[in-house]
């Protein structure tokens, strides 16, 4: 695994409170499920980041190998690794996902 | 499990979830599925996990079967 790649991973996981990593980008979702999890971050109105891990595949599998993860999209708040698609939906639906996004905010 | 085109989506109640996090969870069923996702022949797998006692509490409130 190149280091490289696996340290600006990090970077970008720690580089805003709220961070996705997608297929295609916030405005241009390539992938439904990608689109789900904008959506519901973009609802709950608060900043987040996306990464796009389509123009470079060896992203997303240095992605998958650190977070033991094997699909996209992943989320992370606070540098700490949420879940997927279904997860996020799934915490979204249960009331779970806005107190900790609120969370993320407070200084 | 249901699915067309290599895009499924499961449902799992298991005992084995006891104590276990969603994401623990969610692993442990795409690692029953890591050969056919790396080829492909799974494309997409959404998944909605949960205990029993979870089940039985929620799916008396939301579903009839």
């Amino acid at each position: 695994m190149p280091d490289a790649l696996l340290d600006q991973i990090k970077k970008d996981i720690d580089s805003s409170p709220i961070v996705l990593f997608t297929k295609g980008t916030a405005d241009m979702p390539m992938c439904g499920f990608s689109a789900r999890a904008i959506a519901i971050f973009k609802g709950l109105g608060r900043p987040f980041k996306t990464v796009d891990i389509l123009p470079d595949p060896r992203v997303r599998q240095t992605l998958s190998a650190y977070t033991n993860w094997p699909t996209i999209p992943q989320i992370f708040i606070k540098g700490k690794f949420i879940g997927g698609c279904d997860i996020v939906t799934e915490m979204y639906q249960k009331g779970e996902l806005q107190p900790l996004v609120e969370a993320a905010f407070q200084k | 499990m249901e699915g067309e085109e290599a895009h499924f989506s499961a449902v799992v109640v298991s005992g084995a979830f006891e104590g276990k996090t969603r994401i623990e969870q969610h692993r442990m069923i795409y690692a029953l599925f890591q050969q056919e996702m790396a080829d492909q022949a799974i494309h997409a797998l959404a998944l909605r996990t949960a205990t029993p006692a979870e089940w039985e509490r929620e799916s008396g409130s939301q579903e009839t079967r």
